[in-house]
């Protein structure tokens, strides 16, 4: 074994920053909290702004949901593997009933059914197949709908998946107003993070709304806008501008949908996020706290919310798999811990630690396991979560969150600069189209892996300690025999159903985009007929062209 | 026809998948150190890229793969590569690929595999050594 140094000067020279870039101090004290007023600026747990935490007993009243994403192969092979976690305790949700984060397979985030040429080589590879009604059937089979919370990650085409799943969670008997969970639905995320754009942003932004306010009207237990900052992270922003762009977008959404003429107090409350948790410690502590009194602030100032529960930040904290390495992955279980206890005393509401295995493949059953016993060692062992806020009060952590929450300010301005209305929402499409977002957050990427190949960030096992060889962990690996399946069966439903009624709900739903209504019923009409996902979005390419 | 004075290499992603990261990455690294990119981008079938490197007359190309579909990417590339008759550009890949794969991606004719956490220097010193100018 080889002790590498890595090649950045003294760091005693360089100062001592966080990943974000502050620096920190050699030692804080009562001097750099001491204008800090505890009542307006801080507050008690459960009271505005919220540093403190959203709820007055935080996890002595409700632990945090604990949920692993997962999807592969099959919908009956992600429900047995979800059945598996929950009997190990995981996938569980506040009151420790079934809780899931479902991922999608590639074809389905790009609106394509499996048997599509441009569907080769990824139909069940990294999430499940989706094609049809049938196939979230097969899931809900193993999944109490009644009791669950799912949490659906999807990226081109929420509006369809959530017409598929409000389908067919009505074919079993469900009403969608018992269905609980949230659905990604973040168009924005999608084109600067994921780099999926099916259709005008415009266009997708109709469709976003369009499933707000449906979810207004039908879904209460449903969150219908899950603003994910979690990618811009891996895609180069570093903890602070993510909140930023999260913010930004979710201040947009909530300006559209007010032009849309939905009413604030209805669907204000029911806007969750879903954000990175990295590896250092104190700074993303002190993150979480900002993003509550930022959000609370947000919504009281520029909003002028009424209703307390618009005010309340809730978030899932997906942990950062860029922290990761393959190099030596077994040690990615410590970088789980560190950054999973971070989010835990910054007070998230779920909490997801992907696998050590993360940078070699989707995980295997074991990799999982380890994840989910992290949280349980957390919550059970660790009492931290005993108290509410234990950090609170410390002199560094409470002008960290200050900083933070300054520098966020400034972010969401500059987003604000690039429209020329005031808004936020002509701010962020005129940066996407721009494309000066986009650059910021390619620069950051390029600038971050220079830092790494420099030495001067250092990460274990990749510049530093490195090994000359390491163990290869198990991989796990799709079944192409299951994707062939999956093609097969797809074929054969095509064939089955009856292609009048199918023909009448796509005109249906083609009249609906023509005259711009909600396309909802049209779509879960469509799903019950057995139109398939990527015969809906083509109706909506056909109509609005494609994106970019 | 006259000498290359620098080193073309195409980079490209096969099958849907967004993540640019790693791709954007090499890129720019191959560029500062002198060699022309043609960035061809993400969602690229394996036709694709072996006619888009035909046609801008690359040295390597370089594929990055980031969601595990590397063996049926790279074999079907590899397999239209020596059906159009263009062996002699070097092929390359990067990405999320387990260490055991690499053995079957060099056997399927795969130069060399860069995976995750490999330094951009080496697959400068990689590609100045193969292209020699």
């Amino acid at each position: 074994m080889r002790h590498d140094r890595s090649n950045s000067p003294d760091k005693r020279e360089k100062g001592f920053i966080t990943r974000s870039g502050i620096t920190l101090k050699t030692i804080y004290g009562l001097e750099d909290t001491q204008d800090i007023e505890y009542s307006n600026e801080i507050g008690n747990p459960g009271q505005f702004p919220y540093t403190r935490g959203i709820y007055p007993g935080m996890y002595r009243a409700v632990p945090w949901m604990k949920r692993q994403p997962m999807g592969f192969s099959s919908s009956e092979l992600t429900a047995e593997r979800y059945k598996e976690l929950f009997k190990k305790g995981g996938q569980v949700g506040y009151k420790g009933e079934p809780a899931t984060t479902l991922l999608f397979d590639m074809p389905t985030n790009y609106g394509y059914d499996s048997d599509n040429p441009k569907a080769r080589y990824q139909v069940g590879t990294v999430g499940l197949p989706v094609d049809h009604i049938e196939d979230m059937i097969a899931f809900m089979r193993g999944f109490p709908m009644d009791k669950g919370f799912t949490n659906m990650v999807i990226h081109g085409s929420p509006a369809i998946l959530l017409a598929i799943f409000i389908a067919a969670a009505e074919e079993l008997g469900y009403s969608p107003a018992i269905l609980k969970g949230s659905g990604k639905n973040d168009p924005f995320q999608s084109y600067l993070a994921e780099r999926i754009k099916l259709l005008p942003i415009e266009a997708e932004l109709k469709l976003g709304m369009d499933v707000l306010e449906y979810c207004i009207d039908n879904m209460p237990a449903w969150n219908p806008i899950s603003v994910s900052g979690f990618s811009y992270h891996p895609s180069g922003l570093n903890s602070i501008q993510e909140l930023g762009l999260a913010l930004a977008t979710a201040i947009a959404y909530i300006e559209a949908g007010m032009q849309r003429g939905l009413e604030f107090n209805r669907f204000a409350p029911r806007i969750s996020f879903f954000l990175s948790g990295g590896i250092d410690f104190l700074e993303e502590v002190a993150k979480f706290r900002a993003a509550r009194k930022l959000w609370a602030r947000i919504m009281k100032d520029r909003f002028k919310a009424s209703n307390p529960k618009s005010m309340l930040f809730r978030v899932y904290c997906l942990t950062l798999t860029t922290d990761y390495t393959a190099q030596q992955p077994f040690i990615n279980i410590i970088r789980g811990t560190i950054q999973g206890l971070a989010a835990v005393l910054g007070g998230v509401q779920a909490l997801g630690i992907p696998c050590y295995d993360e940078a070699i493949g989707i995980p295997t059953e074991s990799a999982q396991t380890i994840s989910i016993r992290t949280q349980q060692i957390m919550e059970e062992e660790s009492g931290v979560g005993k108290t509410v806020d234990p950090l609170g009060g410390s002199w560094c952590i409470e002008s960290l969150t200050k900083e933070i929450e300054r520098q966020v300010y400034d972010y969401i301005g500059n987003i604000e600069n690039m429209g020329d209305d005031g808004t936020v929402l002509k701010g962020v499409i005129a940066g996407i189209k721009g494309g000066q977002i986009i650059k910021d957050i390619n620069e950051g990427a390029i600038k971050r892996q220079r830092d790494i190949e420099s030495g001067e960030t250092t990460v274990v096992g990749l510049n530093k300690y490195t090994e000359e060889e390491y163990v290869s962990p198990p991989v796990f690996r799709t079944d192409p025999e299951v994707a062939r399946m999956k093609i097969k069966d797809l074929q054969e439903f095509k064939s089955k159903r009856n292609l009048r009624e199918v023909e009448g709900a796509l005109e249906r739903l083609r009249d609906t985009v023509k005259r711009e209504q909600n396309v909802m019923p049209a779509l879960i009409e469509a799903a019950k007929k057995r139109v398939t996902l990527e015969e809906a979005m083509n109706v909506f390419r056909d109509i609005f062209g494609e994106g970019d | 026809m006259e000498a290359k004075r620098s080193r073309r290499v195409l980079i490209a992603s096969i099958g849907l998948d967004g993540h640019e990261l790693g791709a954007l990455i090499v890129s720019s690294a191959l560029r500062n150190a002198g060699m022309e990119v043609v960035y061809l981008g993400l969602n690229q079938t394996p036709e694709q890229v072996v006619e888009a490197a035909i046609q801008e007359d690359v040295d390597i190309i370089g594929i990055s793969s980031m969601s595990g579909i590397h063996l049926a990417a790279l074999s079907d590339l590899l397999e239209y590569l020596k059906k159009r008759g263009t062996q002699g550009i070097i092929v390359i890949a990067g990405g999320i690929i387990p260490l055991d794969d690499i053995a079957t991606l060099e056997k399927l004719g795969v130069r060399k595999v860069f995976p995750e956490g490999t330094h951009t220097s080496q697959i400068i010193e990689f590609i100045k050594k193969e292209i020699p100018l």
